[in-house]
């Protein structure tokens, strides 16, 4: 036998026998096959004639047009509105059934969510690390937060001797607020919007910051030092980086004009660009900053996992601590979908929302957006709580400051000059592009003024005599 | 000098990965190679063993019984011959100390019981591994000898050599095994799998 085969083994031979998923395809019962077959081109023709209705304009504003649910909600409101009902009673209704149906859809997405969210964040990042991640539990393993979610079930709950019973059980259940009400100003489609709210900005910022107050409470009314410690660390980074993020959302109203986040996705729509290639800058630092804001990687200093006992959250066990665990989860898909609003057209993709459901292009957004953040985490090191906050008000904060001046300046032209959009638009796209890239370059220069960047800092014993010659000096 | 370049490189170098194989070997389903020389478990051969009980009297734990009875013709019957595993550390100190290498390490590795009592294993048990052993690998004994080519020429006559060799002319003398710098170990190929 020549030497570079090597024998068989059962591995090798298991690996021969595995079949491709085409192959076991091919393999099914002809009436099977036949049966998927027809069912292929049966989807297809009626494709077929869904397009044909959308072209001809007949689906339009019909209660059956899913394309967009506030179609449904407008009929069901017309249908009580001519019924001849009292009026305040009708009134009640056409209020009170949209509000729960809606509630109900944002509730079960993020509840769904939570459900399939750590199987999928298990998954992505074992792929990253050419492992496999959890596959026993279930059918390719999706049963697993569930029997981990059973398991947290099961365990005791423990309170800390001279806990303040109320704030100590309130916080697992105060972090999902803001991970759930934040939804509400989000525009799925034209009419899919729970709460559109005009000053929709301005809430979805004063929403972000609930969460601060949940972890100041877990970290007090624990009665743990350490957990007061964790929480003031939490905090202070949280609400530095909430200053990107409102300075990176004034950048947005400023270009767009509004603080309706439907306008603003509008406004995307209509000019044909994604407000990231405008400002992408500002797009960043919220990327960096709502990281930071979530407790995700790199920023999660605040109960890093590996290096820290769950920070703010030490003395909580059981499902208490797993709530803290899912709400990031919550959390990473809220600004997910904020990010898509803000920078990435939300649910419009230069004209597909015609054809394709507005909330299926938002949720594919959002799962990259999502995807971004595992890719991140799967990546980068976790910074130093210094680090952190130096980063934020050294860097992040007076960049940002000075990049949205000049977005003003820019927004004020656009509003007063005539000229075609994608000259201005470009104009604008180019020029804050220039100005990131060579404000970063001047505000690092004059950070690391007094640092010599070209030679990497070394102890100071080894870079005067070098290590061998250290070492014999030492010894004598 | 462009800010950021590092981070970006690193993460195309993890986003490479994604499109990579996973390298994990799902255990009951796909099981991974071991090496042939392993020293998974012990392997006690009937046919080699003269029952001398050297293995008995290496072993520091003293977790294998030998019990013989005298023939006539000089040799032993072999009555009992057990090992406790529940106190067996496999050392391969037996092993060593076997002049027939009737006791090799080799075998499975998947040893866990749901009995603590199963790990004691009698001679039946024994001799059932040992020829499990010898049917999976094509009669080839863990230290690479084949077990029908082997010329079983021991001091002491054992089950074999009693009926293979009785009839040579040859004096009967210390054994000459093919050892382990003379015979690399070959495992033959396994029929392709299309």
């Amino acid at each position: 036998m020549s030497s570079d085969t090597r024998p068989a083994t059962p591995m090798s031979r298991q690996i021969a026998e595995h079949r491709s998923l085409l192959d076991r395809a091919l393999g099914l019962p002809k009436l099977v096959l036949v049966a998927l077959s027809v069912a292929l081109i049966g989807f297809v023709i009626s494709q077929i004639l869904i397009g044909y209705m959308v072209v001809s304009g007949q689906l339009d504003g019909k209660w059956y047009d899913i394309r967009d649910f506030g179609n449904a909600m407008v009929s069901l409101s017309d249908a009580i509105n001519s019924s001849g009902m009292d009026s305040r009673i009708a009134s009640t209704l056409t209020y009170l059934i949209p509000t729960l149906l809606g509630a109900t859809g944002i509730v079960s997405v993020v509840g769904g969510w939570l459900l399939i969210g750590p199987w999928a964040e298990r998954r992505l990042l074992a792929k990253f690390q050419i492992r496999q991640g959890p596959n026993r539990t279930g059918p390719f393993g999706l049963l697993q937060s569930l029997a981990d979610a059973l398991k947290l079930m099961q365990k005791e709950i423990i309170i800390p001797r001279g806990a303040d019973r109320f704030l100590y059980f309130a916080p697992p259940i105060a972090v999902f607020i803001p991970a759930i009400l934040g939804w509400a100003p989000i525009p799925w489609s034209p009419k899919m919007s729970y709460a559109d709210l005009d000053v929709g900005v301005l809430f979805v910022i004063a929403i972000s910051s609930l969460g601060v107050l949940a972890v100041f409470m877990a970290g007090w009314a624990s009665n743990n030092h350490y957990s007061l410690l964790g929480a003031m660390r939490t905090i202070a980074m949280m609400i530095s980086y909430e200053i990107p993020i409102s300075v990176s959302l004034l950048a947005v109203v400023l270009l767009t004009g509004s603080t309706k986040l439907s306008e603003i996705v509008m406004w995307q729509s209509e000019q044909g660009v994604w407000l990231i290639m405008l400002i992408p800058f500002a797009a960043l630092a919220f990327l960096f900053a709502s990281t930071a804001e979530i407790n995700r990687t790199p920023n999660d200093i605040g109960e890093a996992e590996s290096e820290i006992v769950a920070g703010f959250y030490t003395e909580y066990s059981g499902m208490k601590a797993g709530l803290f665990m899912a709400v990031e989860l919550g959390n990473a898909i809220l600004v997910g979908a904020l990010m898509s609003t803000f920078f990435l057209g939300g649910y419009t993709f230069f004209g597909l929302e015609t054809w394709i459901p507005g909330y299926l292009i938002l949720a594919t957004k959002i799962g990259l957006v999502y995807f971004l953040f595992v890719w991140i985490r799967a990546t980068l090191p976790r910074f130093r709580l210094d680090q952190l906050m130096g980063f934020a008000w050294k860097f992040l904060i007076p960049v940002s400051i000075a990049l949205m001046f000049l977005t003003a300046i820019e927004s004020s032209i656009l509003v007063r000059w005539d000229a075609p959009s994608f000259l201005s638009l470009g104009l604008i796209a180019l020029v804050n592009v220039a100005a990131a890239v060579g404000l970063t370059f001047v505000w690092m220069r004059v950070l690391f003024r007094d640092t010599d960047l070209s030679a990497p800092p070394a102890p100071i014993l080894t870079r005067k005599m070098g290590g061998l010659q250290a070492a014999k000096v030492l010894r004598g | 000098m462009i800010y950021g370049m590092g981070v970006v490189r690193g993460m195309l170098l993890t986003l490479k990965h994604v499109f990579r194989p996973a390298i994990t070997v799902n255990y009951p389903e796909q099981e991974r190679e071991v090496p042939a020389r392993a020293r998974t478990n012990l392997l006690w051969f009937e046919e080699r063993c003269t029952g001398c009980s050297t293995c008995a009297q290496a072993c520091p734990d003293g977790c294998i019984l030998v019990e013989t009875s005298p023939r006539s013709d000089g040799t032993l019957e072999i009555d009992r011959y057990e090992i406790d595993f529940r106190i067996c550390m496999y050392c391969g100190l037996c092993t060593e100390a076997c002049p027939y290498q009737a006791i090799q390490a080799g075998g499975r590795y998947n040893d866990a019981v749901y009995l603590f009592e199963n790990m004691y294993r009698d001679r039946d048990t024994l001799t059932g591994e040992a020829q499990k052993y010898l049917v999976e690998t094509d009669g080839r004994y863990p230290n690479g000898q084949l077990q029908d080519s082997i010329p079983l020429i021991t001091s002491m006559p054992t089950a074999r050599s009693r009926v293979d060799v009785s009839g040579l002319d040859e004096t009967p003398g210390p054994q000459r095994l093919q050892g382990r710098h003379n015979s690399p170990i070959r495992i033959a190929p396994k029929e392709e799998v299309n």
